[in-house]
């Protein structure tokens, strides 16, 4: 697969960049110590990440979302493609280089209560990447502290105490802290708000529009929900069993999708307005995706698709451009009814008579 | 769909009240001292209706829906007031014994973890038919043909080779299904279900609530739902009841509290949704964090983060609830506001 984001309308220089990026683990070992067949949880993905700038990755668990993430941090060792980071080519990078590499680009995780040492202060979690990547000490690094502390809505007061001492929503906000500390280009947000209350939510949410606006930091905000990722991306990209089946601009893909996935995905996604409720038509996929080391030859999505056709299932589809933006790996915007960059008519996915309801492997 | 082994409880006609809470309190000792986390609820869940129960973490909840079914321990906690009654009989003056009786038979549950609900060490169609057994007494070979018509009933595919399967072969959804077919195995007139699709893909989270809705309308069921996700209690229930700090703040019918919620926290978290705002543009934001186990305050327990508090009267006088068109509000000031919902 290549050149997923070449649609993109950014001209200028990504600040990170995955080239066609692929990631095997090793799969079980069988009983006499032979390993299974290799799991490629990631699959030829490219994407770009440009300042000031937010692309959302969606996708289920098992898509390799995550995995994305911790390959361009380079956090995971990729088994295929590359990362550039501006002009360097950081995938090989080691020791001196790759810490160089590391204070540009930071991750903010999910779970504010493990990713925090409980035996540090606030004030020491923050200022060691401060020290370590900038050098700062004494006085110096106390006012820092202070202007971190101040920039996610804590007070330098916060800095005296230990996390345990502190809600969720302001250990997420020294998570960030934290990740910006280096003064970082890059920041990649793995589900970061996935596990707030509500009200928490919406308050980080706005913490990250404002950093952006602040520092024109381009953020990668990797997650399984697709109403707060519409929100906070200019792109989104739709991940599949390791594979980005669309991309686009944020609401073109949310308001127009071209492939089945992003469709089915987004008409999952509950609604609280009535009218939204009422107007909405609704795919209900069957069964689950398909084990990453079994992957099927053709299309990632063929085996839950409603629309699939034999194409579907002996050759994998090529990106092609969709009106309005962005890219679609579907052989219906080829063959069959030739969407040509048309959105897919929801129609198109309705459940035939003859498929008896059942929940498949 | 027909109902079996009924005979014991008198099958309450569409509409009565199956389960009925009244003046409700409860104090928990997670440590050393009590704290006070359920304060005078009253709830009532009528045979047919879905209800969800709504509210962040720290709420009370998730404590009310185990104490729906006399779950939680009783060396950690201490009932206040009121009484719990399911088909007329008080849950919370039953004997432990009595209660295992209700529980699976008239009462299902499932849980957000069905990980965690299953044995890792059985079959899984071993485990539901340990249900089927327990509370029929029928023979093994009855019991897991039961098990088959059940997980056909619950849409697992070739449920032969399923049931033979241990939970960690199984994928997240099928094992929130056979937790499913585990719960309505002894076809309850009432099913609790504490976030369960909280832990699953979001297509997976649309399966298993076309199925609990399909499954609802078959059986004739109640449900209770409990959930921090408005959307999915949006989609789902008649009904919704909105918990804060240990009370129910709001109770409503669907639609209307929606478009107008009557309180100012219901408010503040509908507007907080993120399709409330256009893309990219700051978020209605409810200041301050969800308040501790045990919260409580002289006046409104909302009132320290309420935009439309008073100083001297919603912050020193107790609220109880009042009526409203669509349910009922606790709130002194619910006739002054006209507040924001969902939008239309």
């Amino acid at each position: 697969m290549s050149a997923v984001t070449e649609a993109t309308v950014e001209s200028a220089t990504p600040v990170l960049e995955g080239v066609d990026l692929v990631k095997e683990f090793a799969g079980r070992t069988s009983l006499f110590g032979r390993a299974s067949s290799k799991v490629r949880a990631v699959d030829g993905v490219t994407l770009r990440l440009h300042a000031g700038r937010t692309l959302g990755l969606v996708g289920e668990s098992g898509s390799g979302k995550s995995t994305v993430g911790r390959l361009l941090l380079r956090l995971l060792d990729v088994t295929g493609g590359e990362v550039h980071l501006g002009a360097d080519d950081v995938t090989r990078a080691r020791g001196r280089d790759l810490n160089q590499a590391r204070r540009a680009m930071q991750m903010v995780f999910q779970d504010p209560y493990s990713s925090l040492n409980p035996t540090m202060r606030i004030g020491d979690i923050i200022g060691e990447p401060v020290t370590f990547h900038r050098g700062l000490k004494g006085a110096e690094l106390d006012a820092e502290v202070d202007r971190l502390l101040i920039s996610v809505g804590l007070s330098p007061e916060h800095a005296r105490r230990f996390p345990d001492e502190m809600s969720g929503g302001q250990r997420q906000r020294v998570a960030i802290a934290r990740a910006l500390a280096p003064d970082p280009k890059i920041l990649v947000c793995d589900e970061a708000v996935s596990a707030l209350d509500i009200s928490i939510q919406s308050q980080i949410l706005n913490l990250l529009l404002k950093l952006q606006r602040e520092f024109g930091v381009a953020i990668l905000f990797v997650s399984h929900d697709l109403s707060v990722v519409r929100h906070v991306s200019h792109e989104i990209a739709v991940m599949y069993l390791g594979q980005i089946v669309e991309f686009g601009p944020a609401d073109r893909v949310a308001d127009s999708p071209a492939h089945p996935y992003t469709a089915a995905l987004l008409s999952a996604v509950p609604e609280a307005k009535p009218s939204h409720r009422r107007a909405r038509q609704k795919v209900v996929l069957r069964g689950d995706p398909p084990s990453p080391s079994r992957r099927p030859a053709g299309c990632p999505f063929a085996s839950r698709c409603p629309a699939a056709f034999e194409p579907c299932h002996e050759t994998r589809p090529e990106h092609t451009p969709v009106n309005g933006g962005g890219t679609a790996a579907c052989h219906l915007q080829t063959q069959g009814p030739k969407l040509g960059g048309r959105s897919l008519p929801i129609e198109l996915l309705r459940a035939r008579p003859d498929e008896a309801p059942s929940a498949a492997d | 769909m027909t109902r079996n082994s009924r005979e014991e409880s008198a099958a309450p006609t569409r509409g009565d009240a199956l389960l009925r809470v009244e003046g409700f309190s409860l104090d928990l000792a997670p440590g050393r001292e009590y704290l006070s986390v359920l304060n005078d609820i009253d709830l009532e869940v009528r045979s047919g209706e879905v209800v969800g129960l709504v509210g962040e973490s720290g709420s009370g909840k998730s404590t009310l829906a185990m104490s729906l079914m006399g779950l939680v321990p009783k060396r950690i906690s201490r009932q206040r007031s009121g009484r719990i009654l399911f088909n007329g009989v008080d849950v919370t003056a039953l004997r432990e014994r009595d209660l295992r009786a209700i529980r699976g038979r008239d009462v299902g549950m499932i849980f957000q973890e069905p990980m965690t609900a299953l044995d890792p060490a059985y079959r899984v169609g071993d485990q539901v038919a340990e249900v089927i057994r327990r509370h029929r007494g029928v023979s093994r070979a009855e019991a897991r043909a039961q098990v088959i018509e059940d997980f056909r009933l619950v849409e697992i595919s070739d449920p032969e080779r399923r049931a033979d399967a241990y939970p960690h072969e199984l994928s997240g959804g099928l094992r929130q299904r056979v937790c499913i077919a585990m719960a309505i195995a002894c076809r309850p007139s009432l099913l609790i279900a504490d976030e369960p699709t909280t832990a699953l893909d979001v297509t997976t989270q649309a399966q298993i609530l076309e199925l609990l809705r399909r499954l609802r309308a078959e059986m004739d069921m109640s449900i209770v739902l409990i959930s921090h996700d408005l959307a999915v209690i949006a989609e789902f229930c008649d009904r919704v009841l909105v918990m804060y700090a240990g009370q129910i703040m709001e109770q409503a019918m669907i639609d209307p509290f929606f478009v107008r919620p009557r309180h100012p926290y219901a408010s503040a978290l509908l507007q907080a949704l993120p399709e409330n705002q256009p893309p990219l543009n700051e978020l209605s934001v409810l200041p301050g964090s969800p308040p501790p186990l045990g919260y409580v305050a002289p006046g409104c327990r909302f009132a320290n983060r309420c935009e439309f508090a008073q100083a001297g009267r919603c912050d020193t006088h107790a609220v109880s609830l009042s009526p409203t068109d669509a349910g009922e509000v606790r709130c002194i000031r619910a006739d002054e506001l006209v507040l924001e919902g969902a939008g239309q």
